[in-house]
């Protein structure tokens, strides 16, 4: 006798089938699976007993290989007699509904694996899945679990194809977190293509800052958000490529490398002088229209950029558009913007770091981001209050009492351009983000000097991008956050200002962000960095901007290189006979190759000069040598502090005599128990941070540290074949051509920051490595 | 001078050494100048940001009291060492001294290093210090006041401490405040508008006149910056040139003093200003002018140079720009030198007039400063071109003659010696 309860859950199941006629097939999988998962039934069993009812009981009849349909009718009625037993009316409504919904997604999925399905069609079918889950949730339900593989296809097809990438996003990034993406994508009508690195990097981080803060609210007045973002897939620009003829320009990346430099201003005239479709031009001043006068900024976001390893770090242009006007001439400006960033894909410096990295044969397309530029209008300029960049990792310590794992900022009134690039003689705020109050410099003079003298701005008069003297922009009243932004200079004093400005002379108002430091910006900005390394696996950086009200993460990206710690590893395998020295202490991750040139001070032999001049002449020497080698690869090796004011302490040098080293390394070596400081946290040093030229010191004393005393000093010295006035210091300063000592090898300097050592040492050339 | 020898202590006492033995100094005296009255060395436990206890080494030397109560700057460097503190304390005495103001000469330092703490941990350290060397500090006793990476704010939290200790108001027991707490007007500029003061005197006695006549300064810090605003200001010089780290620039028809700085100010560097070539440091030091200002850095003017130096004035508001063998060659060359510790004490000059409105708590407009400082200097630079025409020494060692003899006359009328 059939319970009532079954009886309505027959029904139940009954209507449900009715309701999705065409997915029979995926609804009794669904309970099949279910019923064998939750031990009702043994699926051998099943199929045992579906046969033998298709047989009708004839033993000789045989076991069909595949189902026809007599079986799978037998199977189903099955199904649907068990589930009707086992399953409350609630229980099928779910395992259906669940059934219904993968296979809904599934068709997404397979839709998006077909190139010819066109993204309109991908982006209707997320529509429906994102309203009916929504629908769900509404209707106080969980909506099921969505299949990784599903995620995984999605990601893969609409967002970035690099496997790191979408290794970490799809534990975060929700089929229904791509429908916002798609709505403000751009691109023709009946391809597919991707947003690329940069845009899959923000869209990350903007899913995994979020979740972040769903878990910890950020502390009161602290609202973060993203700039508003529209998308160009990288499909419009071959769509652009072949709109234009422009197929032949892809060739010349295989060109020498002169014609490839010289033939590039030619080809971005073209660029610029190219033309989207009708439908594509409509989309983008309807865009316009939406967005209104606001600045913008069209940023490149090619398929290789942003990823692990290889950070294209500004090789592609990023351009900003004032976007003031009528329509036509704003549309104008923006087409052309958007085709400056195509060009960019074939300029020289790109082609030459992918033929570096074996990346030249990738087909590399660009999608765009377009962002409002987050700031506001103040006179004639548009800017941010304060923007920068920051560094899950921070690799430029000046105290061991700064922890890597703390991160770094660089901040600066204005746009975050000058935070970015290094500007020679103008200065970010450098902030530890442990200890935000720590500083380099300590004179007011010196905090003076090492600070923001110039902002970048979109000037709106002009509709330029420009670099502002810092007065002109305070003497305009009421800056927002100024309070946060500005230290006062007067009386021999630098301070923050006690109360309200009032008619302060602009003159005594010095950029130190002291008053923002002193908030909750630091934790805030280390919460992010950590909350995003966490979730990559990786050191990141981001750039942000603070509007006046809002900060804003504008980027998000796999930290470069040169500050990536844990992927410099010191080689195990090298022998003792090419080992040159080594270190254990403040080492910051970095990796230099193919060393042609070492220029040597011996500690030694430098405090044995008596005469003051001859201590003056060194630096004098270091200075001509910089210059003489400054195509060349070398690095500087001395005692003590370099650039010291007091000569003793190490060779008087300044900035400009060493700017063209790739290392720098200052030796202390022990004279008793006593061991000379060395340079952190001087001046110097923060220029050399600026000139992006490593820093690292030796201690060639102490206890498990390797140094060469017979590479140094007893290799041949062409000191006096370059500089033949100066053959007399030939004790004291050795220039060593490395190939000629070491039999064609070169040198290699690789820092692990992570384990805290570093290794030089003597090997044949490595093809990897950044061009001078 | 070998780097590992080298001992600032002994240059000091080598200095005094040969003043003395030109003064006939008796035995006695002499060696008693030569070392310091009273050392005190202390230890100073700070708790750090992060919890933990750090203990930092600092020193309080009174070098010699004769005079008056001692006086001198704080530094907190990490290669301090009493030597060095030492040093500077004998030097604070032979300035004190050639400027005739009734002090005597200190020193005090801490050994740490301000770039690795945060303002918290500073302010903790620059409290503890008081609280260890207070006991020795007053304005009848010792006056400290700020120096290499020490800053007023230092100096606030340091008086503010020694007057919760003491329980009443004293704000003579340190200088170099910010003014609200009592600093004097006319700080500032104190050290470029003394060494201006002693220039026009110098030119008045050799007989030059410097309204319109050519001026050079190397080095364009705080020191270097108001001595082309004020060469231009108070004696009319004309700025030739000017030089920083970054290297100069040069305009032989002259260059507006306040739009150099502007320049600096805005840019960090003096290269770029308008109308100009660039000019090495080295050559800078060599140019044909009437004037030149080593204002930056310690032995600029050696043998190999000083032979090449033009200049009729030199006016060292640096401290010791020019090296013993270059001051002989330059005083055989006519080169007038006024030498550093008295073309740059107006600084100490000032401070001793912040103690003074301090003491009787009334203090000074901006151009009754500049008036005192004005009288001081000029008397200081007479004293020391008497002794030089008595003499005949170079300007240095007579400028040494004056201040050992004030200390050794003070020194014996107390029956010291």
């Amino acid at each position: 006798m059939k319970s009532e309860e079954q009886r309505r859950a027959e029904e139940k199941l009954k209507e449900l089938l009715k309701r999705y006629s065409g997915l029979t097939s995926r609804i009794h999988q669904g309970l099949l699976v279910a019923l064998a998962m939750q031990g009702h039934i043994n699926l051998k069993d099943i199929l045992e007993k579906a046969q033998h009812a298709v047989a009708g009981g004839d033993p000789n009849r045989g076991l069909a290989k595949r189902w026809g349909s007599d079986e799978r009718d037998a199977v189903h009625l099955l199904v649907r007699k068990y589930a009707a037993k086992h399953f409350t009316i609630d229980e099928i409504d779910t395992i259906v509904e669940s059934a219904v919904t993968t296979e809904r997604i599934r068709t997404v999925e397979d839709l998006s694996k077909e190139s010819r399905v066109s993204f309109e069609l991908i982006h209707q079918k997320l529509r429906e899945h994102t309203r009916e889950r929504q629908e769900k949730i509404n209707a106080g339900e969980t909506p099921p679990d969505e299949p990784m593989s599903v995620r995984v296809r999605l990601i893969h097809r609409f967002v970035s194809d690099q496997l790191e990438y979408i290794g970490v996003a799809r534990h975060y990034l929700g089929i229904s977190d791509l429908l916002p993406i798609m709505d403000r994508t751009i691109g023709p009508r009946n391809s597919m293509g991707r947003i690329g690195g940069k845009a899959a990097g923000i869209v990350l981080a903007q899913k995994v800052v979020n979740l972040h803060y769903e878990q910890h609210p950020p502390p009161k007045g602290f609202e973060i958000g993203l700039p508003e973002t529209w998308f160009l897939r990288s499909d419009l620009f071959l769509d652009f490529i072949d709109q234009n003829n422009l197929t032949h320009a892809n060739d010349l990346k295989y060109g020498p490398r002169e014609e490839v430099r010289e033939g590039y201003p030619m080809l971005l005239q073209v660029f610029k002088n190219g033309h989207f479709s009708t439908y594509i031009m409509g989309r983008l001043r309807a865009l316009l229209k939406e967005i209104g006068k606001h600045p913008l900024i069209v940023r490149s976001s090619s398929l290789l950029e942003d990823n692990f390893g290889s950070a294209f770090s500004g090789k592609y242009q990023s351009i900003y558009v004032a976007n003031q006007g009528d329509l036509d001439h704003r549309l104008d400006e923006l087409v052309g913007a958007i085709a400056e960033v195509y060009a960019s894909t074939l300029h020289p410096d790109p082609i030459q770091y992918r033929a570096d990295r074996g990346l030249i044969d990738y087909d590399e397309q660009m999608g765009i981001m377009i962002q409002k530029v987050v700031g506001f209008r103040h006179g004639r300029y548009f800017l941010p209050a304060w923007s920068g960049v920051a560094f899950s990792r921070n690799e430029w310590r000046w105290t061991p009492r700064i922890k890597r794992e703390d991160g770094l900022a660089r901040i600066v009134l204005g746009l975050g351009t000058r935070a970015v690039d290094r500007v020679g003689h103008d200065y970010p705020r450098m902030v530890p983000l442990g200890m935000p109050d720590l500083r380099p410099e300590v004179s007011p003079r010196d905090i003076a000097r090492y600070s923001q003298h110039f902002a970048d701005v979109i000037d709106l008069e002009s509709n330029r991008f420009e670099s502002v003297p810092i007065h002109n922009i305070l003497e305009i009243e009421h800056f927002p956050d100024i309070q946060r932004i500005v230290s006062i200079v007067a009386d021999g004093m630098v301070h923050k200002p006690h109360t309200r400005i009032i008619d302060q002379d602009p003159s005594e108002l010095l950029v130190t962000f002291d008053g923002l430091l002193q908030g909750s910006f630091p934790q805030v900005m280390r919460d992010i960095l950590q909350a995003l390394e966490k979730a990559y696996g990786w050191p990141m950086d981001v750039e942000f901007a603070f509007d006046g009200k809002t900060f804003h993460v504008l980027q998000c990206r796999p930290q470069g290189q040169r500050n990536a710690s844990a992927r410099v590893r010191i080689p195990a395998a090298v022998p003792e006979t090419k080992r040159v020295f080594t270190a254990r202490k403040y080492v910051s991750a970095g990796k230099i190759e193919n060393i042609e040139y070492v220029v040597y001070i011996d500690p030694l032999d430098y405090e044995k000069i008596e005469n003051y001049d001859d201590l003056v002449r060194i630096g004098q020497i270091v200075s001509r040598l910089n210059h003489k080698l400054e195509k060349k690869r070398f690095i500087l090796i001395g005692p003590g502090r370099w650039g010291s004011d007091d000569i003793r302490l190490g060779v008087r040098v300044r900035y400009g005599d060493i700017n063209r080293t790739l290392a720098l390394l200052e030796m202390a070596r022990s004279r008793g128990d006593h061991t000379p400081e060395v340079s952190f946290g001087t001046h110097f040093f923060q220029d050399l941070m600026e000139a992006n030229i490593h820093y690292m010191p030796l201690f060639p004393d102490e206890p498990g540290v390797t140094f060469s005393e017979t590479f140094f000093r007893e290799s041949s010295n062409l000191l006096g074949e370059m500089l033949p006035e100066d053959a007399r210091f030939d004790a004291v300063v050795r220039v060593l051509h490395v190939p000629a000592i070491a039999d064609g090898d070169l040198l290699h300097l690789y820092m692990d920051g992570e384990k805290d050592r570093a290794l030089a040492f003597l090997g044949r050339e490595q093809s990897d490595h950044d061009v001078r | 001078m070998s780097s590992a020898e080298y001992n600032p202590f002994t240059t000091a006492q080598q200095q005094l050494d040969e003043a003395a033995g030109k003064l006939g100094l008796d035995k006695g005296t002499r060696e008693f100048l030569r070392w310091p009255m009273r050392e005190f060395v202390v230890t100073l436990p700070v708790r750090m940001d992060d919890g933990k206890v750090k203990v930092f080494r600092g020193y309080r030397v009174q070098y010699n009291s004769a005079r008056g109560p001692t006086k001198g700057g704080l530094r907190w460097h990490p290669d301090e060492t009493i030597d060095t503190v030492r040093a500077l304390a004998a030097w604070m005495t032979w300035k004190t001294a050639v400027v005739d103001i009734p002090l005597g000469g200190g020193k005090g330092g801490v050994t740490c290093n301000p770039k690795e703490m945060s303002q918290g941990e500073q302010e903790r350290l620059a409290r503890g210090y008081i609280r260890q060397v207070g006991r020795i500090l007053g304005v009848t006793k010792d006056v400290p006041a700020p120096d290499v990476y020490t800053t007023p704010q230092i100096m606030a939290w340091m008086m503010d401490e020694f007057e919760a200790i003491q329980e009443q108001s004293h704000p003579g027991v340190i200088t170099g405040k910010p003014i609200p707490l009592g600093g004097s007007q006319g700080r500032g500029d104190a050290t470029a508008r003394g060494g201006m003061y002693t220039t026009r005197e110098a030119a008045k006695k050799l007989g030059i006149e410097l309204k319109g006549a050519t001026a050079a300064v190397q080095g364009f810090g705080n020191a270097g910056q108001y001595a082309a605003l004020l060469g231009e200001e108070i004696l009319g010089l004309k700025i030739i040139a000017a030089s920083d780290s970054r290297g100069g620039v040069i305009n032989p028809a002259g260059m507006d003093a306040k739009a150099l700085v502007k320049h600096k100010l805005e840019t960090g560097s003096l290269a770029g200003f308008p109308n100009t070539e660039p000019i090495s440091n080295e050559d800078l030091l060599e140019l044909d002018c009437t004037v030149l200002f080593p204002s930056a850095l310690e032995n600029v003017i050696r043998s190999n140079n000083a032979g090449n130096v033009k200049a009729d004035i030199i006016c060292e508001l640096a401290n010791g720009p020019t090296t013993p063998a270059a001051d002989e060659i330059l005083a055989k060359n006519k080169r007038f030198v006024i030498p550093d510790f008295l073309a740059n004490a107006g600084g100490v000059t000032v401070s001793y007039f912040e103690m003074v409105q301090n003491r009787y708590n009334y203090y000074w407009p901006l151009e009754l400063v500049h008036e005192r400082l004005d009288e001081k200097m000029t008397k200081a630079f007479h004293d020391v071109y008497d002794m030089y025409r008595k003499e005949k020494v170079h300007p240095r060692l007579a400028a040494y003659m004056v201040a050992v003899r004030r200390v050794a006359d003070a020194a014996k009328l107390r029956g010291w010696v």
